[in-house]
């Protein structure tokens, strides 16, 4: 392996327009800028997902570095011919995610764990107003009780805000199939919170 | 199958929620961390360097053997019978917490001098 620096160098200029293929192939020859600027680029997407989809922020933090450690290892195995490098980051952090959340319902079924915890609030002063505040409040735990592949899906979209062909790449299935999970989930939540599409138009 | 979300009032919420989860400070994942962490994972660990015969078996297997030879030594040397009916195989017995099942009873028996 190569020497590891204290500090990771710094992307060159240009690299930052980088795709996430090429990053990939720099991070499988050992290169600590790629890995920078992978976690600039994608961190806070997949501690949004881990977090909501965990419902805790505790472990959405250490799920992001064990999937940047992940990438760190098996970015060898990335194959640019079978699609583009954000799915295949994606896919390591779905698994992930459910692993953990499996691990978190059995401890808590044992009683090993209390009851989820909230996660920390640090929405900006705008978030906080008491009425956004009380919508999100009842939106967080609908959002919990969806099953769990209607969760991913819904979560990829909205907090990794990525597209449905992209989505079916990450959890290895069809776009249809996501397009499904995606209508399955926004009827279930809105049935949840007694919204219809049409109090938006009223408004 | 697909749903317009443009009027949809659930669409805003969502995004909101999302703003709020990737608010906040960049995660604390950092290169050097996880470079850090890589390291650990390669190193090598300090049990693997230890000859196997080091994973001993449980205290209570242990403690069974030691009072088996504590006890049965002596009267070996003495001159009892060891074997399947001897007192070795009764103290196994009680170390193993089950003195009056066949072998031990039997040993036990036999150990007082009455045949069964």
């Amino acid at each position: 392996m190569r020497p590891v620096h204290p500090v990771p160098p710094a992307p060159l200029p240009g690299e930052a327009d980088l795709p996430d293929g090429e990053l990939l192939a720099r991070i499988a020859e050992r290169d600590e800028g790629a890995l920078a600027l992978l976690i600039t680029r994608h961190g806070h997407g997949i501690r949004a997902l881990a977090r909501r989809y965990l419902n805790d922020a505790h472990h959405a933090e250490d799920l992001v570095q064990e999937v940047f450690l992940r990438v760190w290892t098996t970015a060898h195995s990335y194959d640019p011919d079978r699609g583009p490098g954000r799915p295949w980051l994606y896919r390591i952090a779905t698994n992930l995610c459910t692993d953990t959340w499996r691990r978190q319902r059995l401890r808590r079924f044992f009683g090993l764990t209390p009851e989820m915890p909230e996660p920390e609030d640090e929405a900006p002063d705008a978030l906080r107003s008491l009425a956004g505040r009380q919508e999100l409040d009842r939106l967080k735990p609908q959002i919990a009780a969806l099953p769990e592949r209607q969760r991913m899906a819904l979560m990829l979209s909205v907090a990794g805000g990525l597209a449905n062909e992209e989505i079916a790449g990450a959890m290895g299935t069809s776009p249809g199939a996501v397009e499904q999970l995606l209508v399955r989930a926004r009827r279930r939540l809105r049935a949840k919170l007694g919204i219809t599409p049409e109090d938006g138009r009223k408004g | 199958m697909s749903e317009r979300h443009d009027h949809d009032p659930l669409e805003p919420l969502l995004a909101r929620l999302a703003r709020q989860d990737g608010a906040g400070p960049p995660p604390r994942v950092t290169t050097a961390a996880v470079l850090r962490q890589v390291r650990r994972h390669h190193a090598p660990r300090r049990e693997a360097r230890l000859p196997r015969w080091i994973a001993l078996p449980s205290p209570r297997v242990l403690g069974a053997g030691f009072a088996m030879l504590l006890v049965a030594t002596p009267l070996a040397i003495a001159g009892w019978p060891m074997g399947a009916s001897g007192p070795d195989t009764a103290v196994l017995a009680l170390a193993m917490g089950d003195p009056f099942g066949d072998a031990g009873l039997n040993s036990l028996l036999n150990f007082a001098g009455i045949s069964r």
